[in-house]
């Protein structure tokens, strides 16, 4: 994902504006964004393999 | 609400009650064990379901409120806090130290957001619900939900980049 993209799309998820499907994007892009966001993904999708 | 209404239009939603069930009660309970409690409750309170003007919205809350009851009767200190996620370990491969301190960094973050914010955020980035699910869950409208969502957001990511800011001086 272009980063110019990635940092759109981060703004419309603070602002609780972004799809689940979005988000679910954001998380799998985490890696082409920056340490904190990277941490915070990590947390969010060892959670979800962990209640599924 | 006979059978065959009921398996249709609540306990098909079993899948999505799923999530938020395990969550709350964490890994101590056997969720399915669990979901069948709550499919007993809500077999139980059929006729108010069926009167009720969102019966999704009423599913949610019965299962919620039976994981909250079930928790206070283990530890009746526990409100809807961070507790439950420290008894998870690392799924994708973590070093157990990585994870362990990933968990207290963001546990220790989100037991700074209001209650209520932190509540949806859950919901929402862990559990994965719609705002539609996450407003009948929690009796708010949705852009009262999305405002919620947006300040506990705004609040992590400001928490989270100041301590990520030092690894990259």
């Amino acid at each position: 994902m272009k980063e110019s993209k990635l940092k759109k799309l981060l703004e419309a998820y603070k602002a609780g504006e972004t799809t689940l499907e979005e988000e679910q994007l954001l998380f799998e892009q985490a890696k082409d964004a920056d340490p904190s966001w990277e941490a915070f993904s990590s947390f969010v999708k060892n959670f979800y393999m962990a209640t599924r | 609400m006979n059978k065959e209404e009921f398996r249709r239009k609540v306990f098909s939603l079993s899948e999505q009650l799923y999530p938020m069930v395990a969550r709350l009660l964490g890994k101590s309970v056997n969720v399915e064990d669990a979901l069948q409690e709550i499919m007993l409750k809500l077999w139980v309170k059929r006729e108010s379901i069926e009167k009720h003007p969102n019966p999704k919205a009423l599913v949610f809350l019965i299962a919620r409120n039976y994981c909250f009851d079930a928790l206070r009767k283990k530890r009746p200190e526990l409100s809807y806090s961070t507790a439950h996620l420290t008894l998870l370990k690392s799924e994708n491969g973590q070093e157990p130290l990585e994870w362990e301190e990933l968990n207290t960094i963001i546990r220790k973050i989100l037991e700074k957001v209001p209650e209520q914010q932190r509540e949806v955020l859950i919901m929402r980035d862990l559990d994965g619900y719609e705002f539609t699910e996450i407003a009948a869950t929690t009796k708010l409208n949705v852009p009262h939900v999305r405002v919620l969502l947006s300040r506990a957001r705004k609040q992590v990511t400001v928490a989270l980049e100041k301590i990520y800011s030092y690894e990259r001086k």
